[in-house]
């Protein structure tokens, strides 16, 4: 990947995981990680389709997402996702946003169930688009 | 008399043998490799004022390498800060090979306890039911490491499974949530105790709560799982300082030990060690050996010496470890609710399961998550990360974990020895768990998720993680005490029958294993042995 794609990468995802576009800081500190750590690459035909959908969009990100957390958890997409959520949480502004509620208890509760309606839209339609490939793609080794 | 006394390791035991031996009035010489820790960054900042100031916040917390990072599959709730890499590196060239164990070295100054979460629990008569001694044996000598690192706690219900000894400290001050679990417990601490054979109480941790000689109280700056600045959380290099502070102490660091020499009555004549500056081999003269290297490393010296000598491979029987499981909770009743970053990070809160076997009551330690990284744990639940977050975020205040310890016992298959790899001979450890493993962790767990349900908390499903075996470090057996003499055991002072002038202050010694932290103990232990082993002059 070029520097500019794996740029363009990160500020998707990040909108994705936190609503906002990524800083010059935590673009810089994506691009680093994936030149230290290892299974940042698609292993087979169904984890790059994953992540070229993923890429389209932070919409189309949540679908792939959900998708992989069910079909492929420990694959590219999802493992580029927690290290990206990792870099998050420990850097400002984001990490504020992260790590505390913002309204009471009912309207926590009320906003969770309305993130649970929408994962089940995205699975919906991440099934619908991924688990033909996912099938093309045969057993999965490991 | 003064004696020589040659102690080889810096870690709990190690440091304070060598304490104790200062304090009689004898000369002790330490060899250790001794990586050191870091200089605490930005010491007096709190949690957050630390990630608002730092240039670089994600290399602090995760590390240049992302270390920090707990990558998907992986399955802990814990990522290993890098502020404590120091503790697990490993000399250029050192090795080892594993069957059912994930074992862990450390080479640093303090040894594996520099890593710890300050937990300190003695040993019951029902404990010690395998040693030679009972509890009042070593009580004074809890009482003796209680005064010098300082341990915090109360007499509650816990102190069924944990004995009071002296010293003790006020408590630290519960975070809410704590407070509330502790709450709830007492409210119905009836059914805790004669529904579920379950009890609630504080935890004691070697943490300050009020000052302690040269050491600070601690401050609650939040900042306990990526080592406290102010070292109010004990560590056993803050008694290698003192150790340093004594005329009659010397320190060898750079020095890897490698094997002892014998003579023809097998009295241990020196030690060689490789320098770690230029791979040269030191021979180091001794008189009286004190192996507290950790029970592996020992061990390894051990087998080492026994090849050099005699060509042979031994094999020690015995290594033991606690099964360790972690299980995440969700308290319903604080979803919602704000948690201040401010508090002790720690384990507050323990719970005791009783058992049939007294011996095989199980130890658990509840922790309250605060400013643990949180992707370990979002990562895991069963939707995409932007859901996931949210849920999380909601439910920060909410979380906690319980780490279950199991005891452990000797068993002739767990072993360590040396195996041959690319012609250097290395530690070898197999492991094999017991076959009623899976029944106990299971009822452990059944009756763990009850009574947190009786607490308004939820065990979300699929999510106790069963630790490898290793993960807690908590390593014994391989040179028992025994009443009865035998090869490859010590007597009740931790001397070897095998090599008259050599003991063991580590963990080595221990012929069974409770289902509690033995760090403490180990302390304690090494204390009663350098007293038995110097008295008299």
């Amino acid at each position: 990947m070029t520097a500019t794609e794996l740029a363009d990468e990160c500020g998707v995802f990040t909108r994705h995981i936190s609503g906002r576009p990524a800083t010059s800081r935590v673009l810089e500190q994506y691009a680093s990680a994936h030149r230290v750590l290892l299974g940042m690459e698609p292993g087979d035909g169904h984890e790059r389709w994953l992540l070229r959908v993923a890429r389209l969009g932070p919409a189309a990100c949540r679908v792939a997402d959900a998708w992989a957390r069910l079909a492929a958890p420990q694959g590219a997409l999802r493992r580029k996702l927690v290290v990206l959520l990792a870099i998050l949480e420990v850097t400002p502004p984001y990490a504020e946003q992260l790590d505390q509620p913002r309204g009471g208890p009912a309207l926590e509760w009320l906003r969770i169930a309305a993130s649970g309606l929408a994962f089940a839209g995205a699975l919906a339609i991440g099934v619908v688009l991924f688990l033909p490939a996912r099938l093309a793609a045969g057993p999965r080794a490991g | 008399m003064s004696m020589p006394v040659t102690v080889v390791g810096s870690g709990a035991s190690g440091v304070h043998f060598a304490r104790t031996a200062l304090a009689l009035g004898h000369r002790v010489t330490m060899v250790d490799v001794g990586h050191q820790r870091p200089a605490p960054v930005l010491p007096e900042a709190g949690f957050i004022a630390l990630r608002e100031r730092l240039d670089n916040p994600a290399g602090y917390f995760l590390g240049t390498e992302f270390q920090g990072v707990v990558a998907p599959g992986h399955g802990e709730y814990y990522g290993f800060p890098p502020g404590k890499d120091y503790v697990f590196r490993t000399p250029a060239g050192f090795g080892f090979s594993a069957r059912g164990f994930a074992p862990l070295f450390s080479f640093a100054r303090g040894g594996l306890a520099e890593a710890w979460t300050g937990g300190c629990y003695p040993f019951s008569d029902d404990d010690l039911q395998d040693f030679p001694f009972d509890h009042a044996a070593l009580a004074p000598f809890y009482g003796e490491v209680a005064r010098r690192i300082g341990v915090t706690g109360v007499d509650d219900d816990l102190t069924r499974f944990m004995p009071v000894h002296d010293g003790l400290l006020p408590p630290l001050e519960l975070d809410e949530h704590s407070a509330e679990l502790l709450d709830g417990y007492r409210q119905q601490r009836h059914y805790f105790q004669k529904g579920l054979g379950c009890y609630v109480g504080r935890t004691r941790v070697a943490t300050l709560s009020v000052p302690f000689g040269d050491r600070q109280e601690c401050t609650y700056l939040g900042r306990c799982l990526w080592g406290c600045p102010r070292e109010a959380l004990y560590t056993p290099s803050i008694t290698l300082r003192e150790c340093l502070a004594d005329p009659g102490f010397t320190y060898l660091p750079g020095l890897d030990v490698r094997h002892f020499r014998v003579d023809s009555e097998r009295r241990v004549t020196a030690i060689e060690a490789v320098s770690l500056d230029d791979g040269s081999l030191r021979e180091i003269p001794v008189e009286r050996l004190v192996l507290a290297a950790g029970t592996l490393q020992s061990a390894g010296i051990v087998l080492r010496s026994v090849h050099a000598a005699t060509g042979q491979v031994a094999r020690l029987p015995g290594l033991m470890d606690n099964r360790q499981v972690l299980v995440p909770f969700v308290n319903l009743r604080r979803v919602g609710r704000r948690y201040r970053a401010d508090r002790y990070q720690y384990h507050l809160v323990g719970l005791g399961l009783t058992a049939a076997d007294p011996r095989a009551h199980v130890h658990g330690q509840l922790t309250t998550l605060k400013t643990a990284l949180m992707h370990p744990i979002i990562q895991q639940l069963p939707f995409d990360l932007r859901t996931s977050l949210r849920i999380a975020r909601a439910a920060h205040g909410a979380l906690g974990v319980v780490n279950l310890n199991f005891h452990d016992t000797r068993r002739e298959q767990n072993a360590v020895t040396l195996a041959s790899e690319g012609g250097t001979l290395r530690v070898a450890v197999e492991y094999a768990p017991p076959a009623d493993e899976p029944a106990r962790l299971g009822d452990a767990v059944r009756r763990l998720r009850a009574a947190l349900w009786r607490l308004g908390c939820i065990v979300p499903p699929g999510m106790a993680h069963i630790r490898p075996m290793g993960a807690s470090v908590h390593y014994a057996g391989t040179f028992p005490m025994t009443r009865d003499p035998r090869p490859w055991s010590t007597d009740s002072g931790g001397r070897s029958r095998d090599f008259p002038n050599l003991w063991f202050a580590d963990g080595s010694t221990f012929p069974s294993l409770p289902a509690k932290n033995l760090t403490f103990t180990l302390m304690a232990n090494a204390t009663r042995i350098a007293h038995r082993a110097l008295a008299g002059g």
